[in-house]
């Protein structure tokens, strides 16, 4: 009925918004608090956090998979709270894939459309496209028990993105993939991420998922968002302690203000410094003694870890060539002007103080 | 050792059954005599028979009418019963074992409630139930209650739930409605669930005997499990082939459903 045009033509890319969202479980628990962040048409937005944080539910409350016990989901101005799964227009990967074990891989991928009572033979032609462009061409008379975990994530990826859908949504799809398959993956996604320029919302507990595929990061922590921002904003300036810990391996250093040296950081703060503006050598206000407890080298870098006067814990990244060995002593200096500054009771990060001239310290 | 005598053991009934059948009236009755009361002395039972004949066989076959009319009989309540169970069960389970509603632990439990009573607990109010709906004596009094017994619905109330609920929700994210994701999720992979379902509830009903006893008057009606128990010397050897004859739709339905049986007592946890 509706010709060949159906939905083949890209649409334009569209705005999720959450605004308030809250989602309470019997007994009282509430798994999304106060939720209000919004994925830009087009964007990839990750959802990271520890396990429980409130990530997947919010996930989906968007796909209708839960209720929404407060707050607006809106998909563009249109809102969505109440409308059943199918007429959101979602297309959701699970992270267990969720195929249909007793259809053939071509019926799984085909299963969207038929649904929509297309044509046959547009089926057809579309089913093949997409099995085409997801390397799936050889595999369509199998069934999905035949296939391997990459395999079957790509069929996933094919059932979601076979009917154009005007927002897509992953939970942790790559969480049963093998570390090799997943770096390939995660590339795989974002690409066609960007050329099908749908908007996505990504779920992960994998901080180095979230960084290296999101435009830009929310991290959650106990239902309640933390921060949202690009990669880059989340890892240079965290908004607290929370983010600073979880963003970023090594993660980043945290000094009570107490626990340093005179002057280089205000008691009742937090001083945070990420491993690699610590570096060895140096002298000034900022260097401190300290004995190495430990070096782990991945090839490409060497972790040192490293308590100074006091006992203070330092972890500092170097070169793979660092020469040093546990228990030898040697200065560090930090580079106080990357450091970040935290509100001891809050967490919350303090403002950048204006115009500190790193040299200066 | 021991085993393999006890198994030789459990077959000896079906054995003797074949034997029996291939005596002939003479020596059936012979040997039956005592057990029937007809005769002195202690029931022999040969392995073989000592003139075998097919005999009861051909007279079975050829020149018993009443047999044909009985398994016709027993054919057209069963099949109906399964029919039925599959088409009122199935959607019923589904909607048990997938949809939270208001009630839903409440049927349940009045479900299994009515899956553990015996039949000879709820045969007087069936009866009465029929008697006013005016259904004694007709084939109905047995298919009506047959199709919507309970036992069939917890079966597969236990598979659907086993499918991950991931599935379900990945349809309704692809488009599918609730009755497309029963037709087009549901029922593909609770299939193994409703075959064990089918074949329980034919064994079931091709053996049942106090349902036809109760609600059935007139004997044109009643199905072949009736027509075995009228065991007399004269006709011993006809009604032993009989017994036979009517162990062969269920030694077939169970033969292609084993696996699903198997599958299906596993998943109930009991078996009665």
């Amino acid at each position: 009925m509706k010709g060949a045009e159906y939905e083949m033509e890209q649409q334009a890319a569209v705005r999720l918004s959450a605004e308030g969202v809250h989602k309470w479980y019997p007994g009282g628990v509430h798994a999304v608090r106060d939720m209000t962040l919004a994925a830009e048409p087009g964007e990839l937005m990750v959802f990271v956090g520890p396990s429980g944080c409130g990530k997947s539910t919010l996930l989906r409350m968007i796909a209708g998979l839960e209720r929404v016990d407060g707050g607006v989901i809106r998909m563009g101005e249109r809102v969505i709270n109440r409308a059943p799964p199918k007429d959101r227009d979602i297309a959701m990967v699970f992270q267990n894939y969720a195929l249909y074990p007793t259809m053939k891989v071509y019926d799984n991928i085909a299963f969207p459309l038929k649904m929509r009572r297309w044509k046959r033979p547009d089926i057809r032609e579309r089913v093949a496209q997409v099995a085409e462009r997801l390397d799936l061409t050889g595999l369509l008379d199998r069934r999905p028990g035949a296939l391997s975990g990459g395999q079957r994530q790509r069929v996933a990826l094919a059932r979601a993105m076979v009917r154009s859908p005007r927002l897509f949504l992953m939970d942790e799809p790559l969480s049963n993939l093998d570390a090799k398959l997943r770096v390939k993956m995660r590339r795989a996604i974002t690409a066609l991420q960007r050329d099908l320029g749908t908007t996505t919302v990504y779920v992960t507990h994998d901080q180095t998922e979230a960084m290296t595929m999101g435009d830009r990061v929310a991290v959650m922590k106990d239902g309640v968002l933390q921060q949202a921002d690009t990669p880059q904003r989340v890892y240079r300036r965290p908004a607290n302690l929370f983010v600073a810990q979880f963003i970023g391996s090594p993660p980043m250093n945290l000094w009570a203000g107490e626990a340093l040296p005179g002057g280089l950081c205000p008691p009742g703060q937090v001083l945070g410094l990420r491993p690699e503006h610590v570096v060895p050598g140096g002298d000034g206000p900022a260097v401190l003694q300290a004995r190495i407890e430990g070096i782990e080298c991945t090839g490409r870098e060497s972790v040192v870890y490293l308590s100074a006067e006091g006992g203070l814990p330092i972890t500092m990244t170097t070169d793979a060539a660092f020469p040093g060995r546990s228990g030898e002593h040697l200065p560090v200096s930090l580079q106080i002007g990357r450091a970040c500054r935290f509100d001891r009771e809050s967490g919350l990060l303090l403002p950048e103080p204006q115009a500190v001239d790193p040299s200066s310290v | 050792m021991v085993l393999s005598a006890l198994a030789a053991l459990v077959w000896a009934p079906l054995w003797l059954l074949l034997s029996g059948s291939l005596m002939g009236a003479e020596e059936a009755a012979r040997s039956l005599g005592p057990v029937l009361g007809t005769a002195e002395g202690a029931a022999v039972w040969p392995l073989l028979p000592l003139y075998p004949t097919l005999g009861p066989w051909v007279e079975l076959l050829l020149d018993s009418p009443a047999f044909f009319a009985m398994f016709w009989n027993s054919c057209g309540q069963v099949f109906p019963v399964v029919a039925g169970q599959v088409l009122l069960g199935a959607p019923a389970a589904w909607a048990l074992a997938r949809f939270r509603f208001r009630g839903r632990r409440l049927v349940y439990t009045l479900y299994v409630l009515l899956m553990l009573l015996p039949f000879q607990v709820t045969m007087v109010s069936s009866y009465l139930v029929l008697d006013t709906l005016g259904l004694t004596n007709t084939v109905w009094a047995i298919i009506l209650p047959g199709a919507a017994s309970t036992f069939p619905v917890f079966l597969m109330v236990r598979f659907f739930a086993a499918i991950p609920a991931a599935l379900t929700e990945a349809a309704a994210l692809d488009g599918a409605g609730p009755l497309q994701t029963f037709l087009h999720v549901g029922l593909p992979l609770g299939a193994p669930g409703i075959l064990s379902a089918v074949v329980l509830g034919f064994l079931e009903y091709w053996n049942a005997l106090e349902q036809p006893l109760a609600f059935l008057k007139d004997k044109a009606l009643w199905p072949l499990s009736l027509y075995l128990p009228a065991v007399t010397a004269e006709n011993a050897g006809r009604t032993l082939a009989a017994s036979a004859a009517a162990l062969i739709p269920p030694l077939l339905i169970f033969l292609f459903g084993q696996k699903y049986l198997e599958a299906g007592i596993a998943a109930s946890g009991l078996k009665d």
